[in-house]
């Protein structure tokens, strides 16, 4: 017995982890067509989403006005 | 006390619990408090809406684009808020009145109030359908009416509290409440404080014995404190967590297509009471094939408005799984109802296979089908699908040397080419012909008595929706009805079409496989190759296969199979033992039209990803999937019972008849397994 939504915010049974491997898979042996696939930079971010988000957003949460106003400073620099 | 921020659920309904002693009145906020929401961001339920009145003004003859209504209710409910500004001190919308100004602007001289009606009950639709109620905190709101707490839900939201009480009803938990009040009735919100004097004022309460709970920290919290109340603000770091994941899903997907099926596999997702622990099969149902169902089922009903399909045929057995999936996706899919009706259809291809023979007789098409199965050897297995009297026979037979056992395929010992075309000589017999004909005409009589009670000859064009994989029921039904001047156009919608032997398509008569079409390379897709049984017995209803037509008295009767003997028991074991599964795949399609209705895409769009899953799951699924999923039983009494002769007929073993161990223990079993289907689809 499983839950379908596990504690991770991921598919049972799917996990995105998996879909990375296939992926990966897919560049050595032709599976099939993903159109391009998972892309390199959201498989990282959902990757550390998935699996280091419950402890980050943990912290993270009770400064998050600051995290904030800081986000919206970078965004500023950079753009 | 003054407003306190709390970091979990928990904490907060054991904060809430240990101050319940000192309050009478408990309001509550609901929208990210009583209720979360599936989607990060809920203005995304105002694209299906904005679609859904595209389509409404497309039908009144009006062209407009659904991202132009979405501008124009945007901008019809910001200048009703400057509106309010100027009155009160919040800037609230009120839904039905910015909506009907949008309809009244849109639809002009066409405007009617039911459809303000069935625009409302659309959003309303689409919002229950992205809202969960929090489970643990409705628990505790029971708690607190069985103690006689006052209970009151405060929200600041353009919905009036008419529309909130019909999402907090149809979730269960209205019944505890006093009262719901929205800021959309009065203009008086929590933003501005000016919510709380109101309810204060209307339910003359005491601000002391008064505590409000929500998720905002300036209107749930330092307006409620300045209102002078207590307030517990909750700042759930797994609902942020939850909805920054869904966030990424949804704008990768718009630059990244392989994104756009789990993203709508994200949003089919239970949360809270919906969550709890299920069987593996149950998984399997809901998180592997229902999408794979959903996408075939939107696919069709959008195919069908395009070629102006008025009736679609789910053919049994499979087809019972497609109809309960059409039924439960399609409402929240395609809200202007224009869609064909839909019907059960009870045929096989063994109930068919006879009555097809009555105009045109045995096709050397019939015999390559009856040949096909490996278990099929000579004339008896011919008569035995075709439902033939082979006594009767025997003469003709006779005049071509053949025997009712002479084998006639080159699998069996004892196959002489001669033979083979002795049997061509014999299909090309006039009086071979007739007697076929004399013979199969009461089955075909009983099947128009059939279809004419189902209003099979009342429609124009019919969709006729089965599994797979040749088409055979779809070929046989079609030559059976083409005599008929009344014959509709039929257009066949396969889940995956493998084509054995070729379909003759004509002008009348098209099929096409959706999630997998052999006429289509994709080798993803056909990895529904390695366990085609699989999707058969997920899909079966759970009633005997069909074996015939019998002409009655009045009109016809339906001859099911015995389920007494050793197969039918077989395949009730088999039946039972994939229900969870097949429960996962219907509990899935209602979900499906919900999030594909708000995410506004069509299968073309989940197909990288619907490849994905086949692959992932067919050719490289886990040993414990195989374990899991693997059928125990199929029936086919299409096939027949003898052994093909020799290593060179032998079917090639397949990854899913491998051992539970040599799938946990060898590494490249799964790759040697594709590396060979990759030659044989490239082969084929």
């Amino acid at each position: 017995m499983k839950r379908l939504f596990t504690q991770t915010y991921d598919i049972a049974g799917n996990s995105f982890l998996r879909v990375v491997k296939l992926c990966a898979l897919n560049k050595v042996l032709p599976i099939g067509n993903f159109k391009h696939g998972i892309g390199m930079r959201p498989a990282v971010v959902l990757l550390l989403l998935h699996y280091l988000g419950k402890p980050l957003f943990r912290v993270t949460i009770k400064y998050e006005q600051q995290l904030h106003r800081i986000y919206q400073r970078l965004k500023k620099r950079s753009s | 006390m003054g407003w306190e921020k709390i970091y979990s659920l928990e904490k907060l309904i054991s904060k809430g619990r240990s101050l319940q002693e000192r309050y009478d009145v408990f309001s509550f906020d609901l929208f990210d408090t009583l209720f979360i929401r599936r989607i990060h961001d809920p203005d995304l339920i105002k694209h299906p809406v904005a679609r859904y009145i595209a389509n409404l003004a497309r039908q009144h003859g009006i062209s407009k684009s659904w991202e132009f209504i979405q501008k124009r209710r945007d901008e019809i409910e910001q200048h009703q808020r400057m509106e309010t500004a100027q009155k009160f001190a919040d800037h609230e919308a009120c839904y039905p009145v910015f909506m009907e100004r949008l309809l009244r602007e849109l639809f002009s001289s066409a405007y009617d109030p039911n459809l303000l009606e069935k625009v409302t009950s659309y959003e309303l639709d689409m919002e229950q359908a992205m809202l969960v109620p929090r489970s643990r905190l409705i628990e505790w709101l029971e708690e607190l009416h069985g103690l006689g707490k006052r209970i009151l839900i405060i929200s600041d939201i353009y919905l009036p509290a008419a529309h909130l009480k019909r999402l907090t009803e149809r979730a269960g938990f209205q019944k505890y409440a006093e009262d719901l009040i929205s800021s959309a009735d009065t203009y008086l919100a929590k933003a501005s404080g000016e919510g709380f004097r109101l309810v204060e004022d209307k339910f003359q309460l005491d601000k002391d014995r008064w505590i409000h709970i929500g998720d905002n920290p300036i209107s749930d919290g330092l307006r409620a404190h300045e209102a002078g109340l207590n307030a517990l603000v909750i700042h759930d770091p797994g609902e942020k967590h939850r909805k920054a994941i869904m966030k990424r899903y949804i704008n990768y997907a718009k630059g990244k297509p392989f994104y756009r099926g789990r993203a709508l596999q994200q949003l089919m997702l239970p949360h809270e009471g919906e969550n709890v622990e299920r069987s593996e099969l149950y998984l399997e149902g809901y998180n592997f094939l229902g999408p794979l169902m959903g996408g075939l089922v939107q696919e069709i009903a959008e195919q069908s408005r395009e070629r102006n399909i008025t009736k679609l045929f789910f053919l049994s057995r499979e087809g019972y799984t497609f109809k309960k999936v059409w039924e439960k996706s399609t409402p929240l899919l395609f809200p202007d109802q224009e869609l064909p009706e839909t019907e059960y259809l009870y045929v096989s291809r063994m109930a068919l296979a006879g009555a097809s023979c009555a105009h045109e007789g045995l096709t050397r098409s019939d015999i390559s089908i009856a040949f096909l199965p490996p278990g099929n050897r000579d004339f008896r297995d011919v008569a035995r699908i075709f439902q033939l009297d082979i006594e009767k026979l025997l003469p003709h037979l006779d005049r071509y040397q053949l025997y009712p056992d002479t084998c006639l395929t080159p699998r069996h010992t004892g196959f002489n080419k001669q033979h083979q075309l002795q049997l061509m000589e014999l299909l090309d017999d006039q009086s071979f012909q007739e007697e076929i004909k004399v013979q199969t005409e009461p089955a075909n009589r009983a099947l128009m008595h059939y279809l004419e009670s189902v209003d099979f000859f009342s429609h124009e064009r019919v969709g006729i929706i089965d599994i797979g994989w040749l088409g055979t029921i779809q070929r046989f039904l079609y030559n059976s009805v083409k005599h008929r001047e009344d014959c509709p156009v039929f257009h066949g919608y396969l889940f995956a079409a493998t084509r054995g032997v070729e379909y003759p398509a004509d002008n009348k008569n098209d099929i096409s496989g959706v999630i997998y079409d052999r006429n289509r390379f994709d080798l993803a897709a056909s990895t529904i190759l390695y366990a085609r049984d699989v999707f058969e017995e997920a899909c079966r209803a759970p009633h005997p296969t069909l074996n015939g037509y019998d002409l009655t008295e009045d009109g016809f009767s339906l001859r099911f199979r015995t389920e007494r003997d050793e197969i039918g028991q077989a395949e009730k074991e088999q039946d039972n033992y994939f229900a969870p599964l097949q429960e996962g795949i219907i509990d899935a399609a209602e979900r499906y039209g919900a999030a594909s209705a708000l995410l506004g895409r069509s299968m073309a769009d989940y197909r990288p990803w619907f490849n994905y899953c086949l692959a992932t799951k067919l050719a490289f699924p886990t040993s414990r999937e195989v374990a899991t999923i693997r059928h125990k039983h199929h029936l086919d009494d299409f096939h027949g019972a003898h052994t093909p002769d020799g290593a060179k007929h032998k079917t090639p073993r397949q990854l899913w008849d491998a051992s539970r161990l040599n799938l946990c223990l060898n590494p490249f079993l799964r790759i040697r397994f594709f590396w060979r289907h990759i030659k044989d689809v490239v082969r084929n």
